[in-house]
């Protein structure tokens, strides 16, 4: 028994201490890849908290990310390490999300969705006017970095927090109580679950979540502005990656964010153009042939697989 | 006439301001159209304005032809567009819950937007040459504007003409109230739904190629104008016409005012902060009646 779970995680295990490994030996570019995959999946699971598993499917978390990263850049500017700054960054979209969500999160569905791209607009226009603060559309400029490691290290204890609170996340009554809202918020309610209080924690998670990420990339491209600091293509990008792994699953978000930021990472490079193109048909192939993403339909298919013939036959006549 | 100058100033904020609301009154209608007879809701209609609007312009600039002729050219080849989109890709998850179809407009309108910025960069492209002006009193009307706005009512009204008269506008209506029975009666529902997609993408491009002649736009547009369409919307009241058409007036008044008297870059946070309060405590829209 003992050994068989010891088996199970060997190869986490493996792939954990290959991750350390990548910053001391690999070239700088292949560290920046693995540091831009590692910010792919940790936004993906921010996004997949608020949207995958509480079905409040948000077009603009990556506001988070802008408050996350002008909280670390002023901070820097004004002496505070830079992680201490990307934490603060946390603590503020995590606070500032609680506040927004008593009211955003009484929109619903396609309310929720064009009143959060409309939050990321109006948090652009504050970033461009509150000139005394953000230095306006001149951006802050930071000192040079020249910190990939720590950065990279920063970025992977973060997205194996999010890996792992979604773990713990899936199987918790919270989690259980997030997919009820999902499901039906009506009924959830009806069943005594207090549904304001638990989309307003899951959308503070992912805001936490996904403005840390902003606070530490800030600091690693050593400026920000207001483009900068709201990407519609991030905001895009952890949308399709969660979607296309599979939303409110466990690993999803991880299959997804890998693969399609590796094909990113490629694309980019040749096509800088076309690659959100690109993206938008992926996305749109998703929702029409596999709708719950990669891996609950590679489940589903392996399971199917691996059922002896006679199950398989009277599962169908079931 | 002895008027005092702030309120001429004033006055004329607030009819430029209406002025534009006639062609936002259009955009909102179609948006209205497709959410009441699809059930869908359609996130990429800014992008289908986009696309209407850099039609026109190209298709003005090539081939020589009028603003109001490349209006017309443009609101055919964007109804084919949004035929095809809606036949091949929303027709699919017509039954799925409201997520899927959000996620699939999403991806559509990331397409269009991209691609879009891919064929003709970002940089903003106008029609308008035209800026004679008709002074009555201390007012000025820009001729243009006034040209633009009585086509935006008088295609908005063409619309509510054609739902209210015709027999093709009671089969949309009829889907509209209930897709089900309206099938039972013998109407064919997955046509109507595409001749409601496609009408609604013909009226975005219209109000699109509208608003090339009086402003710069560029493939980006869509972002800023599906978030006013929606504001429009929901402050008249979803799927309420005649709401829809006070809320594109109430939008483009307070949009100007918040131009002159602020900041032009706060224009559209009034526009999403009206959106918001009137979703949070008037979710039937400032005309309607009790909430649902």
């Amino acid at each position: 028994m003992k050994n068989s779970k010891f088996l199970r995680l060997a190869p986490w295990v493996v792939a954990l201490v290959a991750l350390l490994v990548v910053p001391f030996t690999a070239s700088g570019y292949i560290t920046a890849l693995f540091l831009s995959l590692l910010m792919y999946v940790t936004l993906a699971y921010g996004w997949n908290i608020i949207s995958g598993y509480t079905g409040y499917v948000s077009f603009g978390q990556v506001a988070f990310f802008g408050v996350g990263g002008y909280t670390c850049a002023i901070l820097a500017k004004g002496g505070v390490h830079w992680l201490v700054g990307s934490l603060v960054g946390g603590l503020v979209a995590g606070l500032l999300a609680i506040l927004l969500g008593l009211v955003m999160l009484r929109l619903k569905g396609a309310y929720f969705a064009v009143g959060m791209l409309g939050l990321t607009q109006l948090f652009v226009a504050l970033a461009g006017a509150l000139k005394r603060v953000t230095n306006g559309s001149t951006g802050i400029f930071l000192p040079p970095s020249l910190t990939l490691v720590p950065v990279y290290l920063t970025m992977l204890g973060l997205a194996l927090a999010a890996i792992i609170g979604t773990i713990f996340l899936h199987r918790s009554a919270f989690g259980l109580r997030l997919m009820a809202i999902r499901e039906d918020e009506e009924a959830a309610e009806s069943l005594g679950i207090h549904t304001t209080v638990y989309k307003i924690i899951a959308f503070s998670i992912s805001a936490v979540i996904v403005a840390i990420a902003g606070g530490v990339m800030t600091w690693y491209v050593s400026f920000i502005d207001p483009q900068s600091a709201f990407p519609a293509s991030l905001n895009l990008t952890m949308v399709i990656m969660a979607v296309f792994g599979g939303p409110g699953t466990v690993w999803g978000p991880l299959v997804g964010a890998t693969s399609l930021g590796l094909i990113a990472e490629l694309l980019w490079a040749r096509y800088p153009g076309l690659y959100l193109v690109i993206y938008g048909i992926i996305l749109l192939l998703i929702i029409l042939y596999i709708p719950r993403g990669v891996v609950p339909s590679l489940g589903d298919f392996l399971r199917r697989r691996g059922e002896p013939v006679r199950k398989r036959r009277s599962g169908a006549v079931a | 006439m002895n008027t005092p100058g702030w309120f001429a100033a004033l006055l004329q904020v607030i009819i430029n301001g209406l002025l534009v609301g006639g062609v936002y009154a259009l955009s909102a209608a179609g948006l209205n159209l497709v959410f009441g007879v699809l059930k869908v809701a359609n996130i990429a209609h800014g992008d289908f304005m986009m696309l209407g609007a850099m039609t026109a312009y190209a298709v003005s600039l090539k081939l020589g032809l009028s603003p109001y002729a490349a209006m017309l050219v443009a609101a055919i080849v964007l109804a084919g567009i949004g035929a095809l989109t809606q036949r091949f890709l929303v027709e699919r998850v017509i039954h799925s819950p409201m997520f899927v179809s959000l996620l699939l407009l999403f991806a559509v309108s990331m397409i269009l937007r991209n691609g879009a910025l891919h064929v003709w960069g970002p940089t903003y492209v106008s029609l308008s040459h035209d800026s004679s002006v008709w002074t009555v009193g201390p007012l000025s009307f820009t001729k243009l504007r006034v040209a633009v706005f009585a086509l935006g009512l008088g295609l908005t009204l063409a619309l509510l003409w054609l739902l209210q008269k015709t027999a093709f506008g009671q089969s949309l209506r009829a889907t509209a109230q209930h897709m089900d029975l309206a099938e039972a009666c013998g109407i064919n529902v997955r046509r109507v739904r595409m001749q409601a997609f496609a009408l609604g993408t013909a009226i975005a491009a219209m109000s699109g190629a509208l608003l090339v002649m009086l402003f710069s736009v560029n493939p980006s547009m869509g972002e800023i104008f599906v978030l006013k369409c929606f504001a429009i919307v929901v402050v008249g009241g979803l799927g309420s016409f005649s709401g829809a058409f006070a809320g594109a007036m109430i939008i483009g008044v307070a949009e100007t005012l918040t131009s002159y008297y602020a900041a032009t870059q706060l224009s559209d946070v009034t526009v999403f902060l009206l959106f918001l309060i009137v979703l949070v405590f008037r979710p039937s829209g400032v005309l309607g009646g009790k909430a649902t």
